[in-house]
């Protein structure tokens, strides 16, 4: 199951999302230990944050909604746990980042880069700060690109993968115009926007009103997602998140063109040793189709579409 | 998990900024050491630890300290909240053995259900319970002829920490009584620490419950993991084994805020 991803090596292709359990290294490790190939850390600013009041997360039947506000410690405490994690686990590191404008993206992403980080996310598709940070910058094309010169210039080594939402109708676009601007990767994608009305309370669940939808509901979303990116982007490879519960989940986002695959919320239905489960079920899945490499399955059915 | 409405029916003052409020809510099927998530639309939602349950009616001790306990104490009986849970890992007991509860502050509150439940099972018991002064004590009457009192300036009882007060308890029992002791313990984490400690020392088994900052109270957003094994303390926890706390390396040392800076205790 181990596959490269620019150039850093993954025991297998199953990645903790960011924003799922990863505050610290302990909590990192522990999703090593219970079977992902890799960890995103929860994404880091430039000073440390609360985030919203409680509620700020609710789980349901066929989805996940949260609406946390980019809580953590702040780019300083976050390398302290990032160089923890390294000194007490092998496994690949994605550090994730976030900021409110482009110059403050490229002293994050400087900060982070003197960490041993091996693959750095941007955060510039975060559904819930809305009032804070006005529209998410992965809505457009100008400042997707604007973030992305700047971080490919600070963060030197590293390579970049530009986290993009499925709010913009135009992702394929977006993720080109990346790919144009320096980025390595794509990661497709952030949550959906939504909400969900207590009809008891007749009043919004979120603290925050409204917020970002993962789990179930959102897979078909980011199956076209990961299809348009991967239609769209010349060379560059996917992190493909979205609403991946089980191992054929993971096997259809990498049949869309996904390299490596992101879950988070699907801990909230099968635990955390969900990785570990998905992997098996992956291996299974290969395994009744014949498949001996895992990176024959990466964009398999967009052959299958012009054949 | 659609929070569920639960009616205020009484509001009863326990100790200085301490008020128990009991809540209309039928087969809310919680264990003594579980939390709820009480939910106030547009104020909050905080985790309790639950004081008692009967299946029809719940309680939690509350102690003020901000804008979401500071609305909670403004409720009035018919009030209607918000309620999630029960969560997290309970406090066990084996039917007969003999249980020692050590409370601070307001931790006393698992601790009166956890009695009241192994009572049931035919349990013996006695009821540690410290404070800094005599007005802070949680439940000083509630279990009368098996409660000892310890405050820190000696307004009531032994006049010295709880978990002074446990080890004078402890070291006077009988080999055959020590085989059936469990220690059970809720309150600050400094005291959790000596108490674990002491049952460490005399070989008896305890149960403690760690408090971290908790979010989502499932398991999910990692808030209340701690060091080094990363557990998050709403499902491993809140009940753990002593042995399984002193492995920890941050218990009695730190814990984490809201935004996951580490604060030293």
């Amino acid at each position: 199951m181990k596959i490269d991803f620019l150039g850093v090596r993954f025991a297998n292709p199953i990645v903790l999302a960011s924003g799922i359990l990863g505050v610290t290294a302990a909590s990192l490790k522990r999703c090593i230990d219970l079977g992902a190939g890799g960890v995103t850390i929860k994404s880091l600013s430039l000073k440390s944050r609360t985030g919203h009041r409680n509620p700020t997360m609710g789980g349901y039947d066929h989805f996940f909604l949260n609406a946390v506000g980019l809580s953590n410690p702040g780019i300083e405490a976050g390398i302290k746990e990032i160089k923890k994690f390294k000194k007490i686990c092998h496994a690949p590191l994605i550090g994730s980042v976030f900021a409110g404008n482009v110059a403050e993206f490229g002293i994050v992403t400087k900060r982070i880069c003197s960490a041993p980080i091996d693959i750095l996310e941007i955060d510039i598709s975060c559904p819930n700060v809305g009032e804070e940070f006005d529209t998410p910058f992965a809505y457009s094309v100008e400042a997707a690109v604007a973030i992305t010169k700047v971080v490919k210039k600070y963060a030197k080594r590293v390579p970049v993968s530009m986290k993009l939402s499925p709010n913009a109708w135009n992702i394929g676009a977006i993720a080109a115009a990346c790919e144009q601007a320096g980025a390595d990767a794509i990661t497709a994608i952030n949550t959906a926007s939504g909400m969900t009305i207590d009809s008891a309370f007749q009043a919004p669940f979120l603290s925050n009103t409204v917020g970002g939808v993962s789990g179930p509901a959102l897979k078909p979303i980011a199956l076209k997602a990961v299809w348009d990116v991967y239609n769209s982007v010349k060379r560059i490879p996917i992190i493909a998140t979205g609403g991946v519960t089980s191992g054929e989940d993971a096997a259809e986002m990498m049949l869309a063109g996904g390299t490596l695959v992101g879950v988070g919320s699907a801990v909230f239905w099968r635990g955390p040793d969900v990785f570990g489960k998905i992997v098996a079920e992956l291996k299974q899945y290969m395994k009744q189709h014949n498949m001996r490499n895992v990176k024959s399955i990466i964009g398999k059915a967009h052959k299958s579409r012009s054949a | 998990m659609k929070p569920r409405i639960a009616t205020l029916l009484n509001i009863k003052p326990e100790a200085d900024n301490v008020v128990s409020f009991m809540f209309r809510y039928s087969q809310l099927g919680s264990k003594p050491g579980q939390f709820v998530m009480l939910w106030l639309p547009g104020i909050d939602q905080k985790p309790f630890s639950i004081a008692a349950d009967n299946g029809k009616t719940f309680s939690v001790a509350v102690f003020k300290i901000k804008d979401f306990t500071e609305a909670l104490f403004k409720l009035k009986p018919g009030a209607n909240i918000g309620v999630t849970g029960p969560f997290g890992n309970p406090y066990t007991w084996k039917p007969r053995s003999h249980v020692i509860a050590v409370g601070g502050g307001y931790g006393s509150a698992p601790l009166a259900y956890l009695v009241n439940a192994a009572k049931v099972d035919h349990c013996t018991y006695e009821v540690l319970i410290g404070a800094r002064h005599k007005k802070l004590l949680l439940y000083p009457t509630r279990f009368p002829k098996h409660t000892y009192l310890a405050t820190d300036d000696g307004s009531a009882g032994y006049h010295g920490y709880v978990t002074a007060l446990l080890e004078q308890r402890v070291s006077v029992l009988s080999a055959a009584q020590r085989k059936k002791t469990v220690l059970y313990v809720c309150g600050p984490e400094l005291m959790e620490y000596a108490a674990a400690t002491v049952a460490k020392k005399y070989g008896l088994p305890s149960q403690i419950s760690i408090e971290r900052y908790i979010k989502c109270g499932f398991g999910i957003c990692g808030q209340c993991c701690v060091d080094d094994t990363g557990e998050p303390m709403c499902t491993v926890g809140p009940v753990i084994s002593g042995k399984h706390a002193l492995r920890l390396s941050e218990f009695g040392q730190y814990h984490r805020n809201k935004a996951g800076e580490m604060i030293e205790y």
